[in-house]
């Protein structure tokens, strides 16, 4: 009896263990399954993106039916996810070893799954194939070499009120924070108690990391140095990109509170604003929630400048397991998706940026005015992360930086503070 | 009448039963007991047993899950002592703790001694009052995002109507955490209600039919033989609150995302950030056994004083 | 005279009594009628500012247009068979554990209830990544051979939804403390009529304690009706996926549907509703109403 119990027990504890240490995760080393061969097998794709009737529709309706034909012995089975739990099922298929064959990424993970043999490195005549500007393939990079293809991108831009510009005798839009700070001004408005009723300039509706990133890279500062091991952003450049935002809250030009609120539309779409940062995608919503304001040409957009013109970019990039089975069919879903023709629905289902130059003469892009701005100036956007230890720091620089806006901390302390976080983090790698 | 009135029955009541019984029926019993509670015993061994085990073995580790664990000895834990996000962190688990638990248990009891009675219309009212616990709570914390926008929303108009000047309250290091705590009360009045209504449908009806005989007033009634007969159901509902309250993560994830600048932020919160976000489950792993740490010893002291369920015994 | 008074005094009471409880049900459904009319709002009149309580159009259409956005039949088929399966689990095999820790006192019953009570304590995120490689190494499953290699285990199937959350330790928590409060003469003339120990537990007692089989069946139901990490980790195949993961699909990075994810949200928490306003009703007159009559 005893002995039975205490056989249990450790039997027990031993499967703990064995579970706790994923005894049969990704195999370690570099034995990259390879990709030549017949195309053929059953593989799995995970998706954050195509969700939803319409998503499923796109892909499995239209795009995999055009796979298929191509590669008849390929079969995908799709896994869709959201953006928002997309992290713990990636984190759960790893430990089991269960990665998909083919998987979705954002911008900025390339790295710290590339440097942990995750991926495979793709051919790099792949990124010759079409048009796409260097910044553009730049995120699906590590280490000189190739490891995802773009599907669609985001970017950040500031949009603006044309008809509040006009009423104020604005005609350019500004060509540096200092010109863009005297509007932001200018374009203020309080009621009869000093109370804000429109704010001219409205950086917090889109996420701070973003916002002070897009910052940083139009004061042509950058993040890490080429290898991904330096800290680069603790210079003037990164604190002058922050010390921004603070500005406009003590000229009371912008407000910390004033940020769209959940449910509701945009700051700039109430008129609430007369400039705000925001995601290209805001054309799509504008197109459905105020159709009236595109109409009657009362929105624009410019991309924000100050030593140079810069956007931020985001994205999903499509890559491929390092440790697939059907390593062949795996990297011809991801060719085929990674072609305009799979891009462009895509892109045009979710108001992102298609990124081949190609597209440019699309409808889609035509149409779109924040789109077209973006995909015109592609040279001009720069992509977060460069670092193995993205994914840690990713996470930091939202809550470090917020406590200078809220003036716990200057300017100056927030980005040492969250330099010496992300050292830490890269020296653990 | 002070003593009289209802101690033998209910100190019997509450007691469970006598404990010198005849060996052999002491071992039928010892048999079935464990009989009965094997099957359920079994799988807290399986589906919670395990991951404490593996919580405690990878604490110990530096573990990505890209790549397998690497043994790390103290690092997790070293590094947590100088964590001051995890230490905000703790703090603000307890304020929130402090403020929700007996507010909402207090509110929870009247309600449910309210919602006891012939009442026209009860089943309208016990309805409205769950109402927040059935609703997922994604969809329900949107709705709370709106109610607290400074200025379309609702909670501002309210205190503008009274004349106040409502705050900026998710975007103020002030005020965000009292409208989390607000959430957080609104949110688990429910479930309590629910437990306590139902705890006070078990009472013996004759306890109280000799005691209103004997003329006690409602009052001494309800602090006399409800509260001590409610023992068993009020350990059951802090406990389990406290807990609750220390794992609480949807508000925060969609109100605050623990910001601004950590005011918000939790130890559940922390914990998902660490492992699911950052891809450190080994420190995932240790400020979960933090969290535990802190739970078990809670829960410890609070048996010690009150003597948990017992205390009539 | 005293009678009038007292009376009026009752018919005072009862007044305020309604007031309060009106008042307090009025917080707590606020947000519950913002999404109601939310529901039926066009996107216009989500976007308006100020912002207007009642739809200036009601958008019915916005419920039928949700339904289409996935495939919610499978996936309310599925939410059911999960929830019914928890609740009649965590019933029968929480309440025999419960009963057994509250009164079949045996050596070391102490410690397994501090052990129940201690497996609450354990975050969610914290289990969940262990609970899914067992799942996914489970042996002689899915193609799993007897170490548990080889195959996906559960995963992507029916035992991965229900089994792991079979029998929850709150459920076992809270039944022990309410088979405490029983007389204990029942038990001792159930054991003199010669009823076996399982018998007492089933014809005795239990019957005895029903408010906390409808709690307990309620909570579950519940629980598990609304869960939406777990489902997704495990599954694969849309035909194995749940409500509140088709619900989800109305938020996406950028841009979130708000009427159709208010008005799937309505059609999803109706049936708890009608669960609720039916398992509320083996609520009867409760003996003890403590000083409000």
């Amino acid at each position: 009896m005893e002995y039975t119990r205490r056989s249990v027990l450790s039997a027990l504890g031993l499967g703990a263990f064995a579970a706790a240490t994923g005894c049969s995760a990704a195999p370690s080393g570099d034995g990259q399954a390879a990709a030549d061969g017949p195309a053929e097998g059953e593989i799995t794709l995970l998706t954050p993106i195509y969700e939803g009737s319409t998503g499923k529709q796109l892909l499995e309706g239209k795009l995999l039916p055009a796979f298929k034909q191509k590669n008849p012995n390929v079969t995908v089975k799709v896994d869709y996810t959201t953006y928002a739990a997309l992290n713990e099922k990636l984190t759960t298929g790893l430990a089991g070893g269960l990665m998909p064959d083919v998987v979705m990424l954002g911008v900025g993970w390339i790295p710290p799954f590339a440097h942990k043999k995750v991926l495979a490195a793709l051919p790099d005549d792949l990124g010759q194939r079409f048009d796409y500007e260097d910044r553009v393939l730049e995120p699906c990079r590590y280490d000189g070499k190739l490891y995802a293809l773009p599907l669609i991108l985001d970017t950040r831009i500031v949009t603006y009120r044309k008809d509040m510009f006009a009423e104020a005798g604005i005609k350019q839009p500004p060509k540096d924070w200092t010109e863009l700070r005297a509007m932001a001004r200018e374009l203020t408005r309080a009621d009869g108690s000093g109370k804000l009723t429109r704010v001219g300039f409205d950086p917090f509706s889109i996420d701070l990391r973003q916002c002070w990133e897009t910052f940083l890279f139009a004061n042509d500062g950058t993040l890490f140095d080429e290898s991904g091991q330096q800290v680069k952003f603790n210079d003037d450049r990164g604190v002058e990109a922050l010390q921004l935002f603070l500005d406009v809250i003590k000229d009371k030009s912008g407000d910390y509170s004033f940020k769209s609120a959940a449910g509701q539309p945009s700051t700039l779409a109430q008129g609430r604003s007369a400039m705000m940062m925001a995601n290209n995608s805001l054309w799509v919503q504008l197109q459905e929630q105020t159709p009236e304001l595109l109409k009657e040409d009362k929105v624009g957009a410019f991309m924000l400048a100050n030593r140079v013109p810069a956007m931020f970019q985001g994205g999903t990039l499509v890559s491929r397991s390092a440790t697939t089975k059907h390593a062949a069919a795996a990297q011809a879903l991801v060719e085929f998706l990674g072609t305009p023709d799979t891009i462009l629905p895509t892109a045009a289902q979710r108001g992102a940026v298609p990124g081949v130059q190609d597209l440019q003469t699309s409808d889609y892009v035509e149409n779109n005015g924040f789109v077209k701005l973006a995909l015109g100036n592609m040279d001009k956007a720069r992509s977060e992360g460069g670092t193995p230890a993205w994914m840690e720091i990713r996470e930091k620089i939202k809550t470090t930086l917020e406590t200078a806006v809220v003036g716990q901390r200057t300017a100056k302390e927030a980005i040492d503070e969250l330099a010496n976080q992300s050292k830490e983090a890269i020296s653990r790698l | 009448m002070t003593g009289t009135m209802v101690p033998e029955r209910v100190r019997e009541v509450v007691a469970g039963p006598a404990t010198n019984q005849p060996r052999r029926l002491l071992r039928s019993r010892r048999r079935a007991g464990l009989l009965m509670v094997a099957p359920a015993l079994l799988h807290a061994l399986i589906w919670i047993g395990i991951p404490l085990v593996a919580a405690v073995v990878l604490s110990f580790t530096s573990y990505d899950v890209l790549t397998p664990p690497r043994f790390a000895g103290l690092d997790n834990f070293r590094e947590l002592v100088h964590d001051d996000v995890f230490r905000r962190a703790v703090l603000n688990t307890s304020v929130y703790t402090f403020f929700t638990v007996p507010v909402a248990m207090t509110i929870a009891l009247l309600i449910a001694l309210m919602l006891n009675s012939k009442l026209t219309g009860r089943a309208i009212f016990r309805t409205a009052i769950f109402i927040p616990q059935v609703t997922a709570t994604i969809a329900v914390a949107l709705v709370w995002l709106w109610i607290y926008d400074p200025r379309s929303g609702l909670a501002n108009a309210i205190l503008s109507f009274l004349g106040l000047d409502g705050p900026n309250w998710l975007s103020s290091t002030s005020w965000a955490m009292p409208a989390v705590i607000m959430v957080g009360i609104w949110q688990g009045i429910g479930l309590k209600m629910l437990i306590y209504l139902a705890a006070l449908q078990s009472l013996p009806g004759e306890l109280y039919e000799a005691a209103s005989v004997d003329g006690a007033s409602k009052v001494r009634q309800f602090f006399s033989l409800t509260v001590p007969l409610l023992k068993p159901a009020t350990f059951f509902v802090f406990v389990t609150s406290v807990i609750g309250a220390f794992q609480s993560f949807d508000q925060v994830y969609i109100l605050t995302d623990g910001g601004p600048a950590n005011s918000t932020t939790m130890m559940t919160y922390e914990i998902y950030k660490s492992a699911f976000r950052e891809f450190r489950m080994g420190y995932a792993c240790a400020q979960s056994l933090v969290l535990f740490a802190l739970l078990l010893m809670l829960t410890l002291v609070n048996r010690r004083i009150t003597g948990g369920d017992r205390g009539s015994r | 005279m005293a009678v009038v008074d007292g009376v009026r005094r009752v018919r005072a009471g009862r007044i305020a009594l309604y007031l309060t409880l009106g008042a307090i049900s009025v917080v707590m459904i606020v947000p519950f009628v913002w999404m109601l009319l939310t529901s039926v709002k066009t996107p216009a009149d989500i976007a308006a500012f100020p912002v207007r309580i009642l739809p200036t159009k009601w958008a019915f259409g916005n419920y039928a247009d949700a339904l289409q956005a996935a495939p919610f039949a499978t996936y309310a088929r599925n939410s059911f068979v999960i929830a019914a399966s928890h609740t009649v689990l965590n019933v029968v095999i929480a309440s025999m554990a419960g009963y057994a820790l509250a009164r079949l006192r045996f050596r070391g019953s102490q410690l397994i209830f501090l052990g129940f009570v201690g497996a609450l304590m354990i975050p969610t995120y914290t289990k969940i990544l262990p609970e899914f490689l067992i799942v996914r190494f489970m042996p002689l499953f899915g193609g799993n051979d007897i170490t548990g290699q080889g195959g996906t285990g559960w995963l992507d199937t029916w035992w991965a939804l229900i089994i792991p959350g079979a029998v929850s330790p709150f459920s076992v928590f809270l039944f022990r403390q309410f088979y405490l409060d029983l007389p204990v003469e029942l038990e001792e003339a159930a054991r003199l009529d010669g009823l076996g120990e399982l018998g007492i537990y089933a014809r005795i007692m239990t019957p005895l304690v029903k408010p906390a089989f409808i709690t307990v069946a309620l909570l579950t139901f519940e629980g598990s009706w609304n869960n939406f990490l777990w489902p997704l980790l495990v599954t694969k195949s849309d035909s194995l996926r749940v409500i509140q993961v088709g619900l989800s699909v109305f938020r996406t990075e950028n841009d979130t549907q708000w009427a159709f994810l208010m008005a799937g949200t309505t059609l999803a928490t109706v049936p708890m509703v009608v669960l609720f306003l039916i398992g509320q009703r083996y609520f009867v007159q409760g003996f003890a109403t403590a000083g409000i009559k």
